[in-house]
This record gives C-alpha cells, structure tokens and sequence, in this order.
C-alpha cells in the first residue's frame, strides 16, 4: 500500500463526510428516476462507490451534490441501456394515457405523480426531479445533466406539461370541464 | 409577517411562483425518502471507507 500524505487523508475524510450526509438526497434522486426501492437503493450505492474511487478527481470547494448527481445519472443511463427492465418509460402506455377521458378531480395525490412520473421519459424526468424535488438551480442541473440551461428549461416546461397531462387529462380539458 | 413576494427584479422559478399541486407532490416524494432510515447496505460501504482510511493513517507520512 503507498504511503498517504496527511493533507490527502483530510481531505478523504472530507470527501466521505460529504458522501454520508448526501446519502438520503442520492437514494432520493436514485429513486425518482428507477422507481422502485431496491434497484435504486443498488444504484446509488453503486454511484456511492464509484464516486469515492473517482475521488482524486473530485476539485475540494466545488459542487460535490452536483459531482454526485452526475456520477449517479450518468450510472442510471449506462444500466438502462444494458437492462430493459429498468426502462419504465413506455410510449405506448404514454400514449394511452394521454388519449384517456380526463378525470375531475382536484386534487392530485402524490402515488398518481409518482406513477406519472416514471412514464416520462428519463430526460424530462430528472429534470422535474432535479429542479422539483431536488430545488437544484437550473444552473446546477445543467451541470449535472451535461446540457445548456435552456435545454433544461425546455424539458422541464415539457416534462410539466406531460406530467400534468399525464394526471389530468390533456392541457385545459381537465379545467374546463371543472368550470363546465 | 412572513413575505412572500419575489424580490423586485428577480424572476422566480417556475416552481415558486404559486402553490403547485405537482411541485408539492414531487417535494413529497423526495421528503419521504429523505426522511426513511438508510439501508443497512449503504453502512456496509462507508465501514469500508473507513478501514481504509484508518489503514492509510497508520501508515501515513507524519506532517513535516
């Protein structure tokens, strides 16, 4: 084993402080885009782990959350395309969806978003995750997801709508319906 | 008297502007995980973590 400056053992020690406390934000971010429980908690372990061997090239007094995020997203993109079965995503069932007659009601429980949720493809998903539930700066997730601000601007006006359509029935018929 | 109102100026994210039964739901989600006892596994890792590092101390260069 090579000997270890001092300076580098604080600042593995900084490093794995950081990880503990981001934990419960990975596994929910993890969790928003895979869905179920164990995948996710294997992804963000998985991220976890990665993230701490890549820790050299980790900048100290950066955006570790942001460092984080991305090693973790770029993980989920890298299984889905090895595993179908963490493809949640269905256009078909999107589709369907959409074309549904919309139903009245007001309130929108939490279970009807998460199901929403995972019909959206990946892309508009960790956007709503990022900026929604995460309350990351659009700057921040442009970071983290490797695109211009306007790109998330974009999927997040787009990953809304579907959102809501996805809930409520196509844009406008869900309210006018209510009016009616 | 707590203010609510975006600062003069700024234009406020897209999720602040007005209570949004989505954004609330989405808020939800994450708090609800956020909230959950960790997993015994993720321990697992970190006492991995921590063998290392207190390995690396024992044998670490003492500050000059």
């Amino acid at each position: 084993m090579s000997i270890v400056s001092p300076e580098r053992l604080a600042e593995d020690e900084i490093f794995r402080d950081q990880l503990v406390a981001l934990i419960p934000s990975l596994r929910a971010f993890s969790r928003g885009l895979c869905g179920g429980r164990h995948i996710a908690d294997d992804l963000a372990q998985d991220a976890m782990a990665r993230g701490w061997a890549a820790r050299a090239s980790f900048t100290p007094g950066t955006n570790f959350r942001a460092w984080m995020f991305m090693i973790l997203r770029n993980q989920f993109y890298t299984t889905i395309r090895k595993d179908s079965r963490m493809v949640s995503w269905d256009p078909e069932v999107a589709e369907r969806v959409l074309v549904e007659a919309p139903n009245q009601q007001a309130a929108i429980h939490v279970a009807d978003v998460a199901r929403a949720l995972q019909k959206l493809s990946p892309e508009q998903r960790e956007v709503l995750l990022l900026i929604g539930a995460n309350g990351v700066s659009y700057e921040e997730a442009a970071e983290i997801i490797g695109c211009a601000m306007g790109t998330v601007k974009s999927r997040l006006a787009r990953g809304r709508k579907a959102l809501a359509e996805l809930i409520d029935g196509p844009a406008g018929d869900a309210l006018f319906e209510q009016a009616a | 008297m707590a203010n609510n109102k975006a600062p003069k100026g700024k234009k406020m994210n897209t999720f602040e502007t007005a209570f949004d039964p989505v954004a609330a739901a989405l808020k939800q989600m994450h708090q609800a995980v956020t909230t959950e006892e960790v997993p015994a596994d993720f321990f697992k890792l970190l006492d991995e973590i921590d063998a290392k590092i207190a390995k690396a101390k024992s044998i670490a260069k003492p500050t000059q």
